[in-house]
């Protein structure tokens, strides 16, 4: 069995066999990164991508609606159950 | 000790036969399998964080107001306004980072958020535990009561010590902290080790490591 999985970037020369065993499987669990960075993977790189987080991401109208409706159901279910249990 | 409804357990798998049709992705691919699962959990559960620290910084805000020590409420007070500064400042932060990385799936399912995902779930999770501890904190005595305690002598049955519990585990699944770091260190890390791993890998050959020394060097 080769000790280097020729695709993994990690030495691992230095390892116990039980090490090794468990570092070659996760990193062949590993999902291959994107070639494009996202925002906090090019900060590593020393890149401040303006861009990827200005304007802040608004969330749609269709959304929120969908999200109120649901919290609005929430509290009231809520303020039964809490008048359920300090009863 | 907290989460009164999880089911908590330790499971094996001894000879476990799966029909082949019944196989997630491939044979041997579990592994694979439960990474990717693991980004929906490192979203939703920074947002359940971001939720019980607006919760205690409500409580902390109003019990600051009520609680007179020396002569005034304790939120005038520097060492209590200073925590309620932070948790406040901490909350905004830690929910920015969780709608961001949240945008990033909205806009595209097949997003790579692993970084951003791992980055909200450790940070919201680390500070939503010190959150609840200054809470309990601020809340002095009635914070390390029980809510059952609280509301027999007729106080407000605020569930402080329930909180603390219930939100020490969130540093623990989903990927511990400590595991955390590891992956996100691996992660961010990923393009450095791809130009300059070879330098320090000591199973190559000298000339191949200097190659890779200088690529580093012209990156």
């Amino acid at each position: 069995m080769s000790t280097i999985d020729p695709k993994s970037v990690i030495g691992t020369s230095k390892m116990s066999p039980a090490q090794r065993e468990a570092l070659e499987l996760t990193e062949s669990a590993r999902e291959a990164a994107q070639a494009e960075l996202g925002f906090a993977g090019g900060l590593f790189m020393g890149r401040f991508n303006l861009p990827q987080i200005h304007p802040f991401p608004a969330q749609s109208i269709e959304d929120g609606d969908h999200g109120e409706a649901f919290l609005q159901r929430l509290e009231t279910s809520k303020s039964h159950i809490v008048a359920g249990l300090w009863a | 000790m907290g989460l009164k409804a999880l089911y908590n357990g330790v499971v094996h798998f001894t000879n476990v036969r799966v029909p082949r049709e019944n196989i997630l992705l491939a044979e041997g691919k579990g592994l694979r399998v439960a990474f990717t699962t693991l980004n929906t959990g490192r979203l939703t559960l920074p947002a359940a964080c971001v939720g019980l620290s607006k919760r205690c910084l409500g409580i902390a805000r109003k019990w600051a107001c009520e609680r007179v020590q020396w002569g005034a409420p304790i939120g005038k007070h520097g060492a209590i306004a200073e925590k309620l500064a932070r948790i406040a400042a901490e909350i905004f932060a830690m929910e920015s980072m969780v709608l961001f990385s949240a945008s990033i799936v909205d806009r595209d399912k097949d997003a790579d958020v692993r970084l951003e995902a791992a980055l909200s779930k450790l940070w919201a999770t680390e500070r939503t535990w010190e959150i609840a501890n200054d809470t309990m904190q601020i809340r002095g005595g009635r914070g390390y009561e029980t809510a059952q305690s609280l509301k027999a002598r007729g106080e407000d049955p605020v569930p402080l010590e329930r909180f603390l519990r219930d939100c020490r585990i969130n540093l623990i699944f989903e990927g511990s902290s400590e595991i955390m770091r590891l992956f996100i260190a691996r992660e961010a890390l990923d393009s450095h080790l791809k130009i300059g791993a070879p330098m320090l890998n000591s199973q190559l050959s000298a000339s191949e490591r200097l190659k890779s020394a200088v690529h580093a060097a012209g990156f």
